[in-house]
């Protein structure tokens, strides 16, 4: 009796195990990925070249995130795009104007949540609570700075060392410079652009 | 016991296997909200001057793709805009095929942004409308491959404006040609 129990099992399992297996496969095969954004982004091969780009630079806290808002940022037309803001004390300023102390908004493209941008999405990127970050913005009249890209526009700081997990950002991926190295680096380079103008 | 645990694991990897090798098995990453067709009718409001380019430089490749223009509801878009935000441009996937899973798109909108477009040369912008019509045919970014690509995030605008031989491999893939 316990023999044909255990058959009885053996086979339910079997083909319990089998199916879903199938299913998972079938779900590989088809299941598509969410409706997202997919926007090309600047790319800049050097410090220097991502120093210039940037209007602002700043280290900051974030204090609030995950705040979405539909926002008019065409000139040209009516429609709104969605994005994901959050909030920053700057800590310190290495570029551009803003004060310590500071609390500025920042806006990241899409809904973080129904409808990101697929690099965010990809990088974790959307910019989290409580975290601080070495941030290259874009500032723009009348709506939030913008990192300047998801790849190369904002680098997590953690213990002091800078942490990215895009292979094209230029601190963090490969190295964990701690953060005085990269801020003496950006130094350099706007000294360097200062001299020359 | 152990025997019926170990056939269940070989079972996992195998169907494992199966379930991802459309996508290591190439260099390409396929994008599954690609547009459904490979003939993309497209209202062009603007895009910049540089469609016919971008146009001939999809018809040139050795795929099935065709973009000619149209006008209606169920036709995708190419727009310039100028707006305050960081990217070049942008595909949108509109009206997808299936509820659940959603399935490739019926019709995009591409986006392209003339804040940060405006200055620069033609074969940066086409460089730019060709990398979205690679969405609209089920390219996705950056792939793996590391060769040449007109999907690349770090590619040279003012070089390469072209679908590379990666990028048709890819399309192909996803229209089985």
């Amino acid at each position: 009796m316990k023999k044909f129990f255990m058959t009885i099992l053996r086979s339910v399992a079997s083909v319990g195990t089998v199916f879903l297996m199938l299913s998972l496969a079938a779900c590989g095969q088809f299941a598509g990925e969410q409706s997202m954004y997919h926007a090309d982004y600047p790319y800049f091969s050097s410090i220097d070249e991502l120093t210039a780009e940037a209007d602002l630079i700043i280290i900051g806290e974030t204090v609030s995130a995950n705040n979405v808002e539909k926002l008019k940022t065409s000139s040209d037309s009516d429609d709104a795009l969605p994005y994901t803001m959050c909030e920053v004390r700057i800590s310190q300023v290495i570029k551009g104007t803003a004060e310590v102390g500071e609390i500025i908004t920042v806006k990241q493209f899409g809904d973080f949540k129904k409808m990101p941008d697929s690099a965010l999405k990809e990088l974790d990127g959307y910019i989290k609570k409580d975290s601080t970050n070495l941030m290259f913005l874009r500032v723009f009249d009348g709506v939030p700075s913008e990192p300047l890209s998801p790849y190369q526009g904002v680098v997590s700081i953690e213990n002091g060392k800078l942490v990215s997990k895009s292979k094209y950002s230029l601190f963090g991926f490969e190295n964990n410079e701690s953060v005085e190295d990269a801020v003496d680096s950006i130094g350099a380079v706007i000294e360097i652009r200062s001299k020359g103008d | 016991m152990h025997r019926m645990i170990k056939t269940i694991c070989i079972i996992v990897v195998v169907c494992l296997l199966f379930a991802t090798s459309g996508a290591s098995a190439a260099q390409y990453i396929y994008y599954d909200s690609g547009l459904r067709s490979p003939i993309v009718v497209v209202n062009v409001i603007d895009a910049m001057g540089v469609f016919g380019i971008a146009q001939t430089k999809w018809h040139n490749t050795n795929t099935c793709v065709q973009i000619v223009q149209g006008t209606g509801n169920d036709v995708s878009t190419i727009v310039a805009e100028n707006l305050a935000s960081s990217w070049y441009g942008c595909y949108t996937p509109l009206s997808r095929e299936h509820l659940f899973f959603w399935g490739r798109a019926y019709k995009c909108k591409i986006t392209l942004n003339t804040q940060l477009l405006a200055n620069k040369s033609a074969t940066f912008r086409a460089s730019v409308l060709v990398h979205e019509f690679g969405h609209a045919f089920c390219l996705d970014d950056n792939p793996s491959s590391g060769n040449l690509s007109i999907m690349n995030y770090d590619r040279d605008r003012n070089y390469l404006s072209w679908p590379t031989t990666d990028d048709i491999a890819g399309v192909n893939y996803a229209y089985g040609e």
